[in-house]
């Protein structure tokens, strides 16, 4: 019997394959880096160290810490602050004051942007380092190992396309509707709002929102407006608390942004700079093990940190 | 995602992981790109786990995506020196014709004179056995466009150097 060119085909296709097997330590390498990923990504937060965003920091604490003495542009009829009446903003009303200081905020100049952060459990130092113009990703760390025979790794291998590009990230809307919608789709996989929640499926489409913005926003590569889009998508994504008024894990003045995960039942928290909209730190939560990790610094870098020049 | 589900990854790749790293070195024509795309697919699996249906499924779309990421990213670089594996453009059945180190640089140079798209369908038709119908749809075409390209593709396969005589070899094995 004739074999069809097609039966060839598939034939040479499994022959030229079939000695093929993949590295078992492949699948417990992409679990090990997504944790460490994610105490990168959905932990830490870009710092505030910049002469500026210090400035503006220290600007907040002031205004919230000072005396009620009156400020010198108050209108001469107006009452001292210490007799208005207070105002309570709702979290939407936080979130939308949030969003307009992310949008006046700079953006990081140069390729290369390195975040540094700490992470307060172990007190182990990080520094990651975003190519505005590829995505890569590349990761060190330093940290004392108290148990013997022990070790962490200095770095660990480029994450190719890590991120999103800038310029992929300029492509991405800032309508809030229509920034929502592509947070559910992740790669471009068709979910909608209606499709999540089904059999066998456990997360809810606000659950996926939450997780994918405060993802997001830790990205140093976001651009202010894009920025400020995804606090109004939190602005409008039901479950999100807000707490004003207080300070991060190293003290620095804080908004905290919490929502309880509808299948786990953690709540997932994120501290954002009041200045700036920044990140400053973010809580994760694994099996049940909370750790912070906070950023200490950020920089832009002039040349590719992977190889020599 | 807690430990019942990363357990529960990990079998998923324990079982398909050789199948993956197989198709992605076929849609790649390349070893080494084949295995980033193949540790990339499983990150965004595991990403996503919890949310998806069918993994196989998924993995297939998702290293389809990245291997037309690899081709623009190519398009948009100088020509590079292309080392493939030792292959010499001589008559594979020179060789062992029965070992796969053999045979695949030819098969891969062969896969690779042809498109992206004329690649993935040869693999999802040929490789993974989808049906034309299951194709279409994950490429986003329709059946008769797969149906065309596949035949075209097994054509042009058909006249590559390096396999002529392979194909003319087994066709006459009954």
């Amino acid at each position: 019997m004739l074999k069809t060119d097609e039966d060839v085909l598939r034939e040479l296709l499994h022959r030229a394959t079939d000695d093929l097997h993949a590295p078992p330590a492949v699948a417990a390498g992409v679990v090990t880096r997504h944790q460490r990923r994610l105490r990168n990504t959905r932990l830490l937060s870009i710092a505030t160290t910049s002469v500026a965003a210090a400035g503006l920091v220290a600007a907040v604490v002031v205004s919230r810490a000072g005396p009620a003495a009156p400020s010198p542009a108050q209108h001469p009829g107006a009452l001292p602050a210490t007799q208005l009446p207070p105002v309570k903003l709702t979290a939407a009303q936080v979130l939308d004051q949030l969003s307009v200081a992310a949008a006046r905020a700079s953006e990081p100049a140069g390729r290369y942007i390195a975040l540094t952060e700490i992470n307060q459990q172990d007190l182990s130092e990080q520094m990651t380092v975003f190519d505005g113009l590829t995505g890569d990703i590349w990761m060190y760390q330093r940290a004392t190992v108290n148990v013997p025979g022990d070790s962490m790794p200095s770095s660990f291998p480029v994450l190719k396309h890590g991120s999103p590009t800038r310029a992929e990230f300029a492509a991405w809307p800032t309508n809030p509707a229509k920034l929502r919608t592509l947070l559910l789709h992740p790669d471009g996989m068709p979910t909608s709002e209606a499709e999540i929640g089904g059999p066998g499926v456990t997360e809810t489409a606000n659950d996926l929102v939450f997780d994918g913005a405060t993802s997001w926003l830790w990205d140093p590569l976001l651009s202010p407006a894009l920025r400020a889009a995804m606090y109004k998508v939190l602005a409008a994504t039901p479950g999100v608390e807000v707490k004003t008024g207080v300070k991060d894990s190293i003290g620095r003045p804080a908004i905290e942004i919490s929502r309880q995960d509808n299948v786990t039942g953690w709540w997932e928290t994120t501290f954002e700079s009041p200045a700036t909209g920044a990140v400053l730190e973010q809580d994760f939560t694994d099996v049940g093990n909370s750790v912070y990790v906070s950023v200490t610094g950020y920089a832009t870098l002039p040349l590719n940190p992977y190889t020599s020049h | 995602m807690d430990r019942k589900q990363v357990r529960a990854f990990e079998a998923f790749v324990g079982e398909s992981g050789d199948a993956l790293l197989r198709t992605a070195t076929l849609l790649t024509s390349d070893r080494h790109a084949a295995e980033d795309v193949y540790q990339e697919t499983l990150h965004r699996l595991f990403v996503r786990w919890s949310r998806v249906g069918n993994p196989l499924a998924f993995c297939r779309q998702v290293m389809h995506n990245l291997v037309i990421d690899l081709a623009r990213a190519r398009q948009r670089r100088p020509r590079e020196l292309e080392l493939r594996d030792n292959y010499d453009g001589r008559d594979p059945r020179s060789g062992d014709p029965a070992s796969a180190a053999e045979l695949r640089p030819t098969v891969l140079a062969a896969l690779d004179t042809l498109t992206v798209q004329q690649r993935a369908i040869v693999v999802l038709r040929y490789f993974e056995d989808l049906s034309q119908d299951e194709v279409a749809e994950m490429l986003g075409v329709s059946p008769g466009t797969v149906k065309s390209t596949a035949s075209r593709a097994v054509a042009q396969l058909r006249a590559q150097p390096g396999l002529v005589a392979l194909f003319a070899d087994a066709a006459t094995i009954s």
